[in-house]
């Protein structure tokens, strides 16, 4: 049965009477000394959690070390979704990765150029991007079988020509990237290898491919080199096709 | 700063006892998700290519070297034969593919009706090219699209002419998608003997039409 001095409030106390609720909150802690040596248990219960953090720090550290070990990191998502092939490459070379998305070319995690999106003559929203998405688990929707254009606008051109292949944005930020990679590489005794991996959004149309790879194909330090081996990065897939 | 009993803080270390973990612990129990959250879960590999050839497959190759292109219109395959005797072109129209469950097997297949490109017939083109005697020791192929076909397309395009497969043809689109590919032995860099996939045309080249 209860002790009912746990529920009545101390009447000792508030009278002023301390030493006796000291006596008593003494006698309660023995008790409870006692009836915890009998079940064998220390006076702390805690938790033995060293060898969890053993287990947490050899999980972390495999965690950051694939993360940064990862010469391709691509995140996909609403605007990058990479398109699947059989291809069994894995990348083993350092490159310089662009990135081609649904709004921006990205070059050392910069949006460098945005890409306007439309379909049938209105721009595309995110609602749109969503069903483009969904287009490998049911090609029979409307959009899958529309013409959805990406392209860079013409005053990003070589002298605002939109016929031109030149993305001027691009190339002087690539300029300069080749040129410090370069030195780089000179300082370090490396042979600058000069290869890009594009990171291309499956949707991406093959106007808009040829145009970033002819952009970098123009970029180059004389008698140093320049871009001059390009690959794609692909989703693999089991079999022929996804 | 010494302590009024003349002994330094630092030296009561037996005071200290255990190290509290918990903080730490909190720490990991946010950075272990926020990691795998991050982590990428599919394998990213790469496809190689050469530097596209502008203007490179206009007109008729005056060389007597084989030169075989696929040009991906937006509504067909078209594969280029120049170089040889005669220039030869074949089209392959898109064609009506069905989706279908993967554990349903081919004939089986109810899904709703799409229309795709002629993958199969474009590998089943290509794999005769490859076997024929002309093309036996070529390794390259041209690869060109309209300016709006997207890069999914392309990518399933260069694996149709790049891997050869365990049938050298394939009636429909989904007995292709669900074919492996065909192993050979070989041997490495290190000349250690592997067994890799079987190819036909594995340098791709682009092209602007």
């Amino acid at each position: 049965m209860a002790d009912p001095k746990d529920k009545m409030p101390d009447l000792g106390a508030i009278s002023g009477d301390v030493s006796s609720d000291e006596d008593w909150a003494e006698r309660k802690k023995a008790e409870a000394n006692l009836r915890r040596k009998k079940r064998g248990m220390d006076d702390k219960a805690e938790l033995m959690i060293t060898s969890l953090m053993d287990i947490m720090t050899i999980l972390l550290v495999f965690l950051i070390i694939s993360a940064t070990s990862d010469p391709l990191n691509v995140t996909q998502g609403l605007h990058m979704q990479l398109a699947g092939s059989t291809a069994n490459t894995t990348p083993k070379d350092d490159s310089i990765p662009i990135m081609i998305t649904r709004a921006h070319i990205v070059l050392d995690n910069k949006g460098i150029v945005s890409i306007r999106c439309t379909i049938d003559k209105g721009e595309c929203t995110e609602q749109d991007f969503e069903k483009l998405n969904l287009c490998e688990a049911h090609p029979d929707e409307e959009i899958c079988s529309k013409e959805v254009r990406f392209e860079v606008d013409k005053q990003d051109k070589e002298k605002s020509d939109p016929n031109s292949l030149i993305i001027e944005p691009l190339r002087k930020e690539l300029e300069q990237l080749v040129k410090q990679q370069i030195e780089e590489n000179e300082a370090l005794g490396r042979k600058f290898k000069g290869i890009v991996t594009l990171i291309a959004d499956k949707e991406i149309p093959f106007r808009l491919l040829m145009e970033v790879i002819y952009t970098a194909g123009k970029v180059g330090v004389k008698g140093k080199g320049g871009l001059s081996q390009f690959r794609f990065a692909i989703l693999r897939t089991g079999s022929s096709g996804d | 700063m010494a302590t009024p009993s003349g002994r330094s803080s630092r030296g009561d270390s037996e005071d200290l006892g255990d190290p509290d973990l918990i903080p730490i612990m909190s720490i990991m129990c946010i950075l272990i998700p926020m990691l795998i959250y991050s982590f990428v879960m599919y394998e990213v590999k790469v496809q190689e290519i050469s530097l596209p050839k502008f203007g490179g497959s206009g007109g008729p190759s005056k060389s007597k070297v084989l030169n075989l292109a696929v040009l991906v219109a937006k509504d067909q395959h078209l594969i280029k034969i120049q170089g040889g005797k005669e220039a030869k072109e074949i089209a392959l129209k898109k064609k009506k593919a069905m989706l279908c469950d993967s554990s349903k097997p081919c004939d089986e297949c109810s899904g709703p009706e799409y229309e795709e490109y002629d993958y199969a017939g474009l590998y089943t083109e290509v794999s005769k090219l490859k076997d024929s005697k002309d093309f036996a020791e070529v390794n390259s192929i041209n690869i060109g699209a309209d300016d709006a076909v997207p890069w999914r397309s392309l990518a399933r395009t260069i694996d149709a002419v790049r891997t050869k497969l365990e049938k050298p043809a394939y009636k429909d689109f989904c007995t292709y998608q669900r074919a492996k590919p065909l192993k050979v032995k070989t041997t490495d860099a290190d000349g250690n003997e592997v067994t890799a996939a079987a190819e036909m045309f594995p340098k791709i080249v682009f092209v602007m039409l």
